[in-house]
């Protein structure tokens, strides 16, 4: 454990916090042996993985060390140390409590120049189906018709896969039932998506900028 | 001081939750806060008073619908001020909080629901004039007496029943802002679109009537949606389930306004609060799931001061 007194001193807050939110039965149960603490790590959200994959690529898509350094220092993703070590422990590498930053930049690159061609080959397939899944997504938000919106969809390539369909019916919170085909997917996302808007904007009887301008 | 009403035309969303939720945390925060009981269900006005004192209050005729009497009776519009009650038990606990904040209370009826049908008889006339004079008095009322208590309260929280009628009407006329209470379910998306439309529609029709008034008895109003407020949503994995993110997210690309926080569903807690006269925010020694929709209450309130600048 580290023996630096402010972490100490900040650990036995996090204890105090923790002690004054429990109920006197659960204080009783922990002093008694009838309950436990454990240490259980957060896992880093979907949000942040691609983050850092998409980082990850655009760094080994560097031509030299130098530039990988500079963007390495000059990005906003990892704008503190706790973000270099959430890094590194996703790829890892391990960390050392009192390690600098420079240390950690070093590792990082390391990293990525020894696995640079299965970085760009892996996460460049991976990154361009999430960033196209992206841009259909706000793409089908803006369509004031349904069966265009269909249609939309039926023509993308990248939707002919059923995972990439869940993918974009998950990343615009559209709920569907196990068990359904490509085309009745679909019909959930643009009933969900176009077909509620439409249907709101019928009830408050009002017209979008869109509509008028067709 | 803001009024703010909290509707929805659908029953059983935790319109009266939110409003004593609401209410109690802003007086721990050391605001002014009336609460007014327009649900002939009168369920707020049981979440503060136990039975026996809402019977000295009703023989007393300190209850809204007393107040609506006295108009169609006797055609007398008197303050609202005679019908406040200092719930003890809430305000007890403020103090024990060290919160110089309060709630008060003007309480409900049963049979205020007879009340909307007498009412909407005080409607119409002969000429166009009389017409628009009897609509704007008859739905102005509320507001009038609300703005009496300018200097007394810092927050005036309505809880209209589920529907559209006069007394409902009178409170939206009342209000700066309103709350929508809702469920993340495919009835309760379509009951906030059609909420909304009648809300703008009264707007239109109340201020169509103070412009051709032209008289300085009758102000326009503005009655804004300080947000959908999304109820009883089941938790997996520290976010709604896919069922209910799925209305969420419809809701919010209509572009109304939705607040960023939730309150998820408990029925012990919930149910078992308005019996003891203190909701749930104000509950001390919350821990675990308790703690966690404590803080949700806490959030959705620290929201709605940043949105309607209380």
């Amino acid at each position: 454990m580290s023996k630096s007194k402010n972490d100490v001193l900040l650990a036995m807050r996090m204890f105090q916090d923790f002690f004054s939110r429990l109920s006197s039965i659960e204080v009783e149960n922990l002093l008694n042996g009838r309950a436990t603490i454990s240490y259980v790590e957060k896992k880093i959200s979907n949000d942040l993985k691609k983050k850092f994959d998409n980082f990850l690529l655009i760094l080994a898509k560097k031509d030299s060390r130098e530039e990988m350094l500079n963007y390495l220092k000059n990005n906003d993703l990892l704008d503190n140390r706790f973000a270099y070590t959430e890094l590194c422990n996703y790829l890892n590498i391990r960390v050392k409590s009192k390690e600098n930053l420079s240390s950690l930049e070093e590792k990082i690159l390391g990293y990525v120049e020894e696995n640079k061609q299965s970085l760009v080959q892996d996460f460049g397939e991976l990154l361009d189906v999430d960033n196209e899944i992206d841009y259909i997504a706000s793409e089908i938000e803006s369509f004031n018709n349904t069966e265009e919106a269909l249609n939309y969809l039926r023509q993308n390539k990248v939707l002919q896969n059923r995972s990439n369909l869940r993918l974009l019916a998950k990343s615009l919170n559209v709920y569907l039932q196990k068990d359904l085909n490509n085309e009745a997917i679909m019909e959930n996302i643009v009933e969900s998506v176009v077909g509620a808007k439409l249907r709101s904007l019928a009830i408050r009887n009002s017209k979008s900028k869109k509509s008028i301008e067709e | 001081m803001k009024t703010i009403s909290v509707i929805n035309y659908k029953g059983g969303v935790g319109k009266t939750t939110i409003s004593a939720n609401i209410a109690a945390e802003l007086a721990f925060r050391d605001k002014r806060v009336l609460c007014i009981d327009l649900d002939a269900q009168a369920n707020l006005t049981f979440s503060f008073l136990n039975v026996s004192k809402w019977q000295e209050l009703d023989k007393k005729k300190k209850t809204i619908k007393h107040w609506y009497d006295e108009f169609l009776e006797n055609d007398r519009d008197l303050s609202l001020k005679s019908l406040i009650e200092s719930p003890e038990t809430i305000n007890n606990k403020l103090r024990a909080y060290k919160s110089t904040g309060k709630v008060d209370l003007i309480s409900s009826h049963l049979e205020l629901i007879n009340v909307d049908l007498e009412l909407a008889t005080r409607l119409g006339g002969t000429t166009d004039r009389i017409i628009r004079s009897n609509y704007l008095r008859l739905l102005s009322r509320l507001k009038r007496r609300i703005e009496e208590l300018q200097n007394d309260y810092d927050v005036v929280i309505v809880d209209c029943p589920p529907n559209f009628n006069i007394v409902t009407q009178n409170a939206i006329v009342a209000s700066d802002y309103y709350l929508v209470p809702a469920k993340p379910d495919y009835l309760s998306t379509l009951g906030i679109d059609q909420l909304i439309r009648h809300i703008e529609l009264l707007t239109g029709k109340y201020n169509k009537f103070v412009e051709e008034a032209n008289s300085d008895e009758w102000s326009v109003i503005d009655p804004d949606v300080a947000g959908v407020i999304f109820t009883m949503v089941q938790i997996y994995s520290g976010a709604p389930i896919s069922a209910q993110a799925n209305y969420i997210a419809q809701v919010k690309r209509t572009g109304t306004a939705t607040f960023n926080q939730f309150i998820r569903e408990n029925k012990t807690l919930f149910a078992v609060a308005p019996e003891y006269g203190v909701p749930v925010v104000l509950k001390e020694d919350a821990s675990g799931t308790y703690l966690q929709v404590r803080s949700e209450l806490e959030k959705v309130v620290t929201e709605i001061i940043q949105r309607i600048n209380i």
